[in-house]
């Protein structure tokens, strides 16, 4: 089942703003900085049919969900404890919303735990270069999101 | 009226978020205990006096479900009223929680009034 990217764009943005209160809006995946370190997180969803979810942004933008996320400052101590974690739940939040927009409220999906890692560059570069990948302007920090579906039977 | 509420998540950071919102949304805490999974929360429900559970589905050792699948089978626990916080969407899904005794379902992102309307429907004000 193939998903929007006018669905996922809506779903991702009205995450981020009720979920941490940033506001996301388009950017071109060729307009990234080539500097900077980048984390990827990244989650797989079973059902009617199957997939993944991966967001992938600079470590500022990611300890600003978190301060955002806990209610803090940047800088207080418990922002960069809770940085992985929050990320985690942003896009377990989206992707719940994602096949629901997707799928309706009938069929049931089983969610994996998100899992995040560090991002080269090169990688990143690669990831923004792959056809459904959508590039996010979250109040100024540049965000990957790439959405896929399979078919059950497919491989 | 101020309560003891159990709030069940794998995730600290979670934890401390729906602790915040409960402290945001107004309504009376006596006593706030945390848990890391099922398991943890059949632990302080058997030595401590808990009003309402707010626990979340997909956690390690033991899961949402279980967990009040345990409380209904148990006399001291299967009263205590259970909401599940959870990104499902699945009404299928939802049905089954409120079906095996789950009094509530909370779904993410929620407001701390959307927590507070939750507590006084549960709680009776």
């Amino acid at each position: 089942m193939n998903a929007s990217p006018e669905m996922v764009r809506e779903v991702f943005a009205r995450v981020l703003e009720k979920q941490v209160f940033l506001f996301a809006e388009d950017l071109d995946t060729a307009e990234l900085p080539e500097s900077g370190e980048w984390v990827e997180a990244r989650m797989y969803f079973h059902g009617p049919f199957g997939g993944s979810l991966s967001l992938a942004l600079p470590k500022e933008a990611q300890l600003e969900i978190a301060a955002n996320f806990l209610g803090k400052d940047a800088d207080d101590p418990d922002v960069a404890k809770c940085a992985e974690d929050s990320l985690k739940e942003i896009l377990n939040v989206a992707c719940g919303h994602m096949l629901t927009a997707l799928a309706g409220e009938e069929p049931v999906f089983d969610l994996s735990i998100p899992k995040v890692h560090a991002l080269s560059l090169g990688d990143r570069n690669a990831l923004a270069a792959l056809p459904g990948t959508l590039g996010f302007d979250v109040e100024g920090r540049p965000a990957l999101l790439r959405f896929q579906s399979i078919e059950a039977g497919n491989p | 009226m101020a309560y003891n509420i159990l709030v069940v998540d794998d995730s600290e950071t979670v934890r401390a978020v729906i602790a915040k919102a409960i402290e945001m949304s107004g309504a009376g805490v006596k006593a706030l205990f945390t848990a890391a999974n099922g398991q943890e929360a059949l632990d302080i429900l058997g030595r401590e006096w808990v009003d309402l559970v707010f626990a979340d589905i997909n956690m390690p050792v033991m899961g949402g479900v279980e967990m009040v699948k345990r409380m209904k089978a148990d006399a001291d626990m299967k009263e205590i009223p259970v909401v599940i916080v959870s990104t499902e969407g699945s009404a299928t899904r939802i049905k089954g929680l409120m079906e095996s005794g789950v009094r509530a379902f909370l779904r993410k992102p929620f407001t701390p009034e959307g927590l507070k309307t939750t507590i006084d429907g549960i709680m009776g004000k």
